[in-house]
């Protein structure tokens, strides 16, 4: 779990516009901030991208923060909406174009068509570049409010409470979400994974 | 999968994947557990849960950490410029001395003191009365001015807007600017009532709306329908339209309240989430903002601007990006650096869907005054305000890309992924092709 005094002192230092304060705080963060941006996105440079923005965010709103959330929820919030926007302007590029071409960045079109072949057989272990590629296309099947609670729930340091506050969603509806995704992800990956 | 005829597993079911990623804590966990100890179904659901989540927590994190350490630099020159940033206006009006910290000695004074002066005032207040009457309600326009009009394109000076006043944008679409960075933008079939500094009239028509983070928790868009709050502690934007006794909201990035009429909060809308209410009824389900919901956005904020592209021949050919002030007015660009927009070049052949797109890395930024030579400076260049004709020249390469000459769209994205104010545009737009020239240098 993230250190919440810890964080709130480094905000206050922030406020104050002490730098080292802010690269202690990213020094904390860009980790599994970045891996939730890479996660949501699939696409490395979209992702660091993301990732400056989103402590550029934090940096500017630090003044003005009013501290009512726990500073890693504040900053989840930030990621969160800063990874939705990035997605959905790819998704409006992609639409605009009528092509998913500039997706091919990272590779993942080139795989898609065996993984999407593996996924339709029955049992079949897959391993490598297939496993990964199934992985990533059983999370893209998944609604985007069950893909964000997913992807929040595989980062260190976020108790699902949080992850209600950071999706400001009831406990239950966040638990049920959650359940839904893994029921989705069970029944497109159990069989592709080696016992 | 868990044993549909225990009841048990039914209040535990939903638990399992939350045990399964280590999410569960203090009770819940323990009663969990107590429950998995003596049901082999749950244990074979958890076992379960457990290896496809390990899984997806493996292979969907990116195979070689980001680069991180790039980012932190290029942090650090944001940083240095947003500190410069700031540090101008106290140029121009040195800001008060910091008070020094009071100890307790000093805190121990300043009660008695005030004590004292509080016996005082309420022992001998008649003292104290004023004299002369009350001075009468300011009559000076400036001190109702509650936010900063211009139009968006067009030759208008910035209009005071006073509170209480209505306006109907002409043919320009109009920005109104409150104090602390609070934006709305005016469509031009728009007829607006600028209440209060918190509340915002909308009688008919469109307007988009920006809340910094965490200021003007208070703000919103009032309709007779119904009203739209912006929430929570992150930036809102948000565009609300009035048609016809339907109040529509769609929001770009943050959250808002849909609030009726006489105050109740009806629904919490989320960012790329749009929704309508209409006569005195429960808003229509939350859904996907439409692609549509913010373009006239772009469109009325990427006037005055104008994009060409110029390549240069060699060995390594390189291309010239022109960002041209073409108004007559002067344009400030906020939030937006001409070096980290996205330059997309773009092959798509007519009547069909292939194309191939390729990126520019920049490499050089000047600035450019008619008649003056360019003034080659730094990438993290800080003057950003353009006087009508001047303009930045980007220099750099694109990547390679198979394609013909002759097929190209020249696209250049600023968006800046839900950075930008509607100050210059960059709410999500692009400049459009018809909107670019491009000149193939023999």
């Amino acid at each position: 779990m993230f250190d919440d005094v810890a964080d709130r002192a480094l905000m206050a230092r922030i406020v104050q516009g002490d730098t080292a304060a802010f690269e202690r705080l990213y020094a904390n963060y860009e980790k599994p901030v970045g891996a939730f941006l890479f996660r949501m996105t699939y696409d490395r440079t979209l992702s660091e991208d993301c990732l400056q923005e989103v402590f550029m965010r934090v940096w500017k709103a630090a003044p003005t923060w009013r501290g009512d959330c726990r500073v890693s929820t504040f900053i989840f919030q930030v990621a969160k909406n800063y990874a939705l926007n990035a997605r959905d302007k790819v998704r409006r590029e992609q639409a605009r174009t009528g092509d998913g071409s500039r997706e091919a960045e990272e590779g993942s079109c080139a795989t898609s068509e065996p993984a999407a072949a593996a996924d339709a057989a029955p049992s079949h272990a897959l391993e490598g570049a297939e496993l990964r590629q199934a992985v990533r296309d059983a999370l893209e099947a998944l609604p985007e409010e069950q893909r964000v609670i997913m992807l929040l729930a595989q980062t260190d340091g976020l108790t699902y409470r949080e992850i209600a506050d950071i999706l400001q969603m009831p406990l239950g509806t966040v638990k049920s979400r959650m359940a839904a995704a893994s029921d989705a992800l069970r029944r497109r990956l159990e069989r592709h994974i080696k016992e | 999968m868990t044993d549909p005829r225990n009841s048990a597993c039914g209040d535990f079911r939903e638990d399992l994947p939350l045990l399964a990623v280590g999410k569960l804590h203090g009770e819940e966990k323990e009663a969990l557990e107590r429950h998995i100890a003596g049901c082999p179904a749950c244990q074979a659901d958890l076992q379960s849960h457990r290896r496809v989540l390990e899984t997806v927590r493996k292979e969907s994190g990116p195979e070689v950490p980001l680069d991180s350490t790039t980012v932190l630099n290029n942090l650090r020159k944001l940083v240095a410029e947003e500190a410069r940033e700031r540090a101008k206006p106290a140029v121009q009006s040195p800001a008060p001395p910091r008070e020094k910290p009071r100890t307790p000695w000093t805190n121990l004074i300043v009660a008695v003191l005030l004590v004292t002066g509080l016996i005082l005032l309420a022992t001998n207040y008649q003292r104290f009365l004023p004299v002369a009457p009350p001075p009468p309600p300011p009559t000076n326009p400036a001190d109702l001015t509650i936010a900063k009009l211009q139009p968006v394109s067009g030759e208008s000076e910035p209009h005071a807007v006073s509170a209480g006043e209505t306006r109907k944008p002409g043919p320009n679409a109009e920005l109104a600017r409150y104090a602390q960075g609070l934006d709305v933008l005016l469509d031009p079939a728009t007829q607006a009532t600028f209440t209060s500094a918190t509340k915002l009239d909308l009688l008919s028509g469109r307007a988009a709306v920006y809340v910094p983070a965490a200021e003007h928790p208070d703000f919103e868009v009032h309709t007779a329908t119904g009203a739209v709050r912006a929430k929570g502690t992150l930036a809102t934007r948000y565009v609300a339209v009035l048609a016809k006794g339907r109040l529509s909201v769609a929001v770009l990035e943050g959250s808002v309240d849909l609030v009726s009429a006489d105050g109740h909060t009806l629904l919490e809308l989320n960012a790329n989430e749009q929704s309508y209410v209409e006569g005195q009824g429960f808003p229509a389900k939350p859904e996907p903002a439409a692609p549509d919901a913010f373009s006239w956005v772009n469109f009325a904020s990427n006037a005055g601007l104008k994009l060409t592209l110029r390549a240069v021949p060699g060995l390594k050919p390189r291309v010239i990006v022109r960002l041209e002030n073409t108004g007559t007015q002067k344009v400030r660009i906020s939030e937006f650096h001409p070096l980290h927009a996205n330059y997309w070049l773009e092959s798509r052949r007519k009547l069909e869907k292939s194309f191939a797109a390729t990126k520019l890395d920049p490499i050089k930024l000047r600035r450019t005054t008619p008649g003056v030579d360019p003034d080659e400076r730094e990438a993290s260049g800080a003057e950003l305000e353009l006087e009508p004709g001047q303009g930045y020249e980007i220099e750099g390469f694109f990547r390679p890309m198979e394609a013909k000459k002759g097929e190209f769209v020249v696209a250049a994205d600023y968006n800046r992924y839900g950075e930008q104010r509607p100050v210059l545009g960059g709410w999500g737009g692009f400049l459009r092709s018809e909107e670019i020239e491009i000149t193939w240098q023999p």
